[in-house]
């Protein structure tokens, strides 16, 4: 029984700090004229674009429910480096819990690490490749 | 591919790919869920749409979205199906993306998971 409870509270604790993913924080997509796509989205799907021209959807962290989170959706312009090397039309940004834990396992691990971890006040960023080579932008997001 | 998310980004995956678990924005005691899944290349789901990728929006009524939807002129590609854990319906977006619409039923959804026994990723 004692052994269970610890299991439990091991898995639900917020000061979890396994390297992983946790959530969507993310999803960006390419688009050939992104005021109309957006503008789409607004008109037939109800999206409220904000005052910085985004859109993002919020939810609740499971073990967090005090804290909102957004997921960020953007069409980004045809062609956008920001996707590159990465030659997929999409990339998805994926939130993620102790990053410097991760990215030195993934080191490890062999994975291509695109650049150095950048820190804002929304948190922090860094680009790897998946196995198929889409690009992918980890975040964790400032507590 | 859920191999290596699994093994690297330590998503919980199973044989459809994974569900993230989280909770809603507007009321903390509901849950919420979203699939992830990669796709054969070759795959005919993401037709007519030509892209390499296509997103699951969840909505609310469904049944009201679709008639405007028609009103307003947007292609519709399939009709609604209905199963325990929400409503379905494919349409196609400005630029060619194909879009899934699906009014979830998050409780029946959960328990359908459970039934199978996935682990979601959270």
């Amino acid at each position: 029984m004692e052994e269970q409870k610890k299991q439990i509270d091991k898995s639900t604790s917020p000061v979890d700090t396994t390297p992983k993913v946790t959530g969507i924080g993310g999803i960006f997509f390419f688009s050939d004229d992104t005021k109309e796509t957006k503008e789409w989205y607004a008109n037939n799907l109800g999206f409220d674009i904000n005052e910085w021209g985004t859109v993002s959807f919020e939810y609740r962290d499971l073990n967090k429910p005090e804290e909102i989170i957004p997921l960020q959706w953007s069409p980004f312009k045809k062609g956008s480096e920001y996707f590159a090397p990465s030659k997929k039309e999409f990339m998805i940004n994926y939130r993620v819990q102790n990053i410097e834990g991760l990215v030195n396992k993934l080191k490890e691990n062999g994975v291509t690490i695109l650049d150095d971890i950048a820190t804002y006040d929304y948190g922090k960023f860094v680009h790897i490749m998946d196995a198929e080579d889409n690009k992918i932008e980890l975040w964790e997001p400032v507590n | 591919m859920r191999e290596w998310y699994r093994t690297h980004l330590g998503l919980n995956t199973n044989q459809y790919g994974t569900v993230f678990e989280w909770r809603q924005a507007t009321d903390s005691s509901k849950k919420g869920f979203s699939q992830w899944s990669p796709f054969g290349e070759k795959t005919k789901y993401f037709e007519p749409s030509t892209k390499d990728f296509m997103i699951n929006y969840r909505v609310e009524n469904l049944v009201a979205l679709v008639g405007a939807l028609k009103k307003e002129g947007v292609t519709i590609t399939d009709t609604m199906e209905t199963y325990d854990y929400g409503k379905f319906i494919h349409i196609m977006d400005i630029e060619g993306n194909k879009i899934e619409l699906w009014e979830p039923n998050d409780v029946e959804y959960e328990k359908l998971g459970k039934q199978l026994g996935s682990q979601t990723t959270k």
